[in-house]
């Protein structure tokens, strides 16, 4: 191989390395960029989408309380329409309700027709006051029930008895009610639900993803203390818009490095009650996190065989391109290197010592051998021409078969006398090389396998490759004009 | 060649650890405190035939539920039963409290009288307790579920209405008229507490209802740290800066004691103070005629002692009338001080 074709291979392998670090920057470039974009959608997607699942949980619970109520009030019309005598005949018709926790009547002069325990409550809890407000229907602030111990709401309806006169049925419910409508699977981690009273701040918790402080109640300016200045302000702003009466309160705040989506909605049947949901955008952010994480997987995957594939057919490109320099450089036969190996290499071996030996050698009556024994015999006797020669030329000699009974070789020269002890020895190893059918052979002396050979030192005998040739040529050629089966050296020309 | 590849292979390692660690990498440190209870001890002489009734409290070293226990082991002593107590050194343990209640049925006990250090979590416990047969009494604390029998406690909604009431009351006695422009504070105890918040709950409730339009609370709590002195000082610092406030409201024990601290230190005559439970700091100012304070005062008493009485009951299959019994609160200020209800209280606190 010429040193211009090693530079311009070399020249090629560095651009192939430029070429795939570059790719590789690039697409490191455009992972982080697709992270960065997708985290950026995902909190665009999560905050939109937290406001809408706030807005339609409070509206659920906002109907399932409608929904209770028009039970009570459609109980209430039925009572007005059939025009009972006496509050105690109502009583005694609700009371057998099963569909509640407890039902009862109030009438005009607001006595209460209910159980001694509902009476009690009713003073406890100063829950007259809810029914003797209100135009036709409200809801009670939740409390504890002294009979089953459980949080519960009631419902006021007005009623008209004997002659026009106006009372209330009241309807307890259990507030657990409420909670299950609230509660859900999907984001039963994430998703807060308070009903909260206006006026005072005062929440009570529907759902949390503590369910031990589930029922319990907390204070709206007890837990803006937690807040910054701006978190106060906004907060202020929000139980105003409450208190102003205003039907539906969407909110985004960010609280302790969460961001939060909330919701608050009026409750109709519950003047200055409003329902609020809140969730944090993080609840929906863990699946599309999940499913973002799934995909940078696979291209690092993906990336990691594209990598291992390069790598692979890289390697055994190399080792193709080994194999093919490999053979396009020897010789078949005697695994000696061949004529275009010694072309490339021939400059590069001589000039690599101080002084060098070119010698041309070729086996005397080569062509009478192989017509007379046969090609496979000629072929034998290359190979072992060939194998004796290297090991009499030693390791450092460069051995070259040029084509037929040609060889060349490069050694480094020491002495004069060194090498004709090699050449020496050749020859005597040669002599003694056993053909196949050499004992049928009529002429024995034919069948010795001689050979002849030409030196030429460089440099000096010549400096340049092509000079140095022409000698060893010549120093060849003499000696075949001698009789062959020896050596000359150029320069004893 | 080789360096090249092992440079991918590194960052494309990364890449994979990267991707992965938003969450799949992530452990949650547990905010949970380890276990400690107490051996099951006996309150009162311990003889044969007679009911073992079995206390489990939240904190033992507590004087709340050492005056709990000093109830139960009353009631043992007049309505015959053994007594026997123990508990846990926080009030967030109820894996504690689960393996007492399994050892007071591993003991035989009759009935277990049980503060739950969670309303959802010893759920279980109870549920065992009953299917062996035990009454379970709750006290303080009632639980999110039916299991138990009956529950006596202080409704903190109501105690926190006798509280705005009360203040209320003594700004008018005070002189403030409903024509004037008023401002109240708060100082809150534990913002994790259901009690602060329940009694804040029913403060703001009761005001919001019935205060003048013109007087209101402060929207800057205090918030109580649990230090007497560093609380104390807060309170100084927030009357010096809030010139206008007339009056002071302690959600709890500690926060009371601070404010009661600070009005006597700066001999504050002209502000209305009321708190929550009895301590020398808060006595100081309620049997003083130069000061305007109260203090709600549970009683925890009756609440022992009508566990115990409760479960006994239970013992003898028969069922209270009600599953919810709500102790309440009385109201200690100058006036009732003296009273013979809030003096017989007082005397078991």
């Amino acid at each position: 191989m010429r040193k211009q074709d090693r530079l311009f291979i070399s020249k090629d392998r560095r651009t192939l390395y430029i070429t795939v670090v570059a790719c590789f920057c690039i697409f490191l470039l455009s992972f982080s960029v697709l992270i960065l974009s997708f985290n950026s959608l995902m909190e665009k997607h999560d905050q939109r989408l937290s406001g809408e699942i706030c807005n339609l949980v409070s509206e659920k619970i906002n109907t399932s309380i409608t929904i209770s109520n028009d039970t009570v009030l459609g109980i209430a019309s039925t009572i007005s329409d059939a025009n009972y005598s006496t509050p105690q005949e109502i009583y005694n018709l609700v009371k057998q309700n099963k569909q509640f926790v407890s039902m009862g009547v109030v009438d005009a002069d607001l006595n209460i027709y209910g159980t001694e325990s509902e009476k009690d409550e009713f003073e406890k809890w100063d829950l007259l006051e809810n029914a003797r407000d209100i135009d036709y229907f409200t809801l009670s602030v939740p409390y504890r029930n002294a009979v089953n111990g459980h949080l519960v709401i009631t419902r006021f309806a007005k009623v008209t008895y004997g002659n026009s006169e106006t009372g209330w049925i009241f309807a307890t419910s259990l507030f657990n009610n409420l909670q299950k409508i609230a509660s859900t699977d999907v984001f039963s981690r994430g998703l807060e639900i308070w009903l909260m009273d206006s006026e005072s701040a005062n929440m009570i918790v529907c759902n949390n993803v503590d369910e031990s402080v589930n029922g319990t109640w907390t204070n709206g300016f007890f837990t803006m203390q937690s807040l910054e200045n701006a978190g106060r302000k906004s907060f202020i702003k929000w139980i105003e818009s409450m208190r102003s009466g205003e039907e539906m309160i969407g909110n985004q705040y960010d609280f302790e490095g969460e961001h939060y989506a909330s919701f608050s909605s009026k409750i109709d049947s519950m003047p200055g009650w409003y329902v609020v949901v809140r969730i944090p955008s993080s609840v929906l952010s863990d699946t599309m996190t999940s499913f973002r994480n799934y995909v940078l997987n696979f291209l690092v995957v993906l990336l990691t065989i594209v990598v291992l594939l390069i790598f692979v057919i890289l390697k055994i490109s190399k080792k193709e391109k080994e194999q093919l320099e490999d053979i396009s450089n020897h010789d078949p036969l005697t695994s000696l290197f061949n004529r275009r190996a010694f072309e490339e290499m021939a400059i590069k071996y001589i000039s690599g010592w101080e002084k060098s030996v070119l010698i041309f050698f070729d086996v005397d009556y080569f062509k009478n051998i192989n017509d007379s024994l046969g090609h496979d015999a000629g072929d034998i006797l290359l190979e072992k021409f060939a194998s004796i020669m290297q090991m009499s030329l030693g390791d450092d000699a460069k051995l070259f078969r040029l084509g037929g009974d040609e060889f060349v070789a490069i050694v480094k020269l020491t002495s004069i006398e060194d090498i004709d002890e090699r050449l020496e020895n050749a020859k005597k190893e040669i002599n003694s090389i056993v053909l196949p059918n050499f004992k049928q052979s009529s002429e024995a002396t034919e069948n010795t396998v001689t050979f002849s050979a030409g030196l030429a030192v460089y440099p000096d005998d010549a400096e340049d490759i092509g000079t140095l040739k022409r000698c060893a040529d010549t120093a060849l050629y003499i000696i075949k004009e001698r009789g062959r089966n020896g050596y000359c050296w150029y320069h004893s020309l | 060649m080789k360096r090249l590849f092992s440079f991918f292979l590194i960052i494309i390692l990364s890449l994979s650890l990267t991707a992965c660690t938003t969450d799949s990498l992530f452990v949650a440190e547990s905010t949970e405190r380890e276990s400690v209870i107490t051996e099951f001890s006996a309150l009162s002489e311990i003889k044969e035939g007679q009911s073992n009734i079995y206390l489990i409290v939240k904190v033992v070293s507590s004087s709340y539920w050492q005056s709990i226990a000093k109830a139960v082991k009353a009631a043992g002593i007049s309505e015959g039963c053994n007594v026997f107590w123990a508990g846990t050194d926080n009030d967030s343990d109820w894996k504690g409290q689960k393996v007492l209640v399994e050892e007071a049925i591993e003991k035989g006990a009759d009935a277990i009288i049980l503060a739950p250090n969670d309303s959802v979590k010893l759920g279980e416990s109870i549920k065992k307790a009953k299917e062996n047969g035990i009454p379970v009494v709750l006290v303080d604390t009632i639980v999110n579920n039916d299991s138990f029998d009956v529950c006596f406690m202080t409704e903190n909604i109501l105690a926190g209405k006798s509280a705005a009431e009360e203040m209320i009351i003594q700004l008018e006695n005070s002189g403030h008229t409903s024509d004037e422009d008023l401002v109240i504070s708060i100082m809150a105890g534990n913002s994790s507490s259901q009690t602060v918040n329940e009694r804040l709950a029913g403060f703001y409730q009761y005001w919001m209802k019935n205060a003048p339009e013109k007087w209101h609370i402060s929207d800057n709590l205090m918030s109580a740290e649990g230090d007497i002195a560093v609380d104390a000082r807060t309170v100084e610092v927030f009357l010096e800066t809030n010139k206008n406030i007339v009056g002071v409201f302690g959600t709890n024990n500690g926060p009371t004691q601070a404010i009661a601290k600070t009005i006597a230190d700066n001999e504050r005559r002209d502000l209305v103070v009321v708190g929550f439970d009895f301590s020398d700091d808060i006595k100081k100012l309620v049997v003083s005629e130069d000061y305007t304070a109260s203090t709600i005062v549970q009683r925890q008493f009756d609440m022992g002692y009508r566990a115990v009485v409760a479960a006994k009951e239970l013992i003898a299959d028969s069922k209270p009338a009600l599953k919810y019994y709500d102790t309440g609160v009385i109201v200690v200020n100058y006036d009732t001080y003296q009273d013979e209800d809030v003096q017989n209280v007082l005397a078991n606190y």
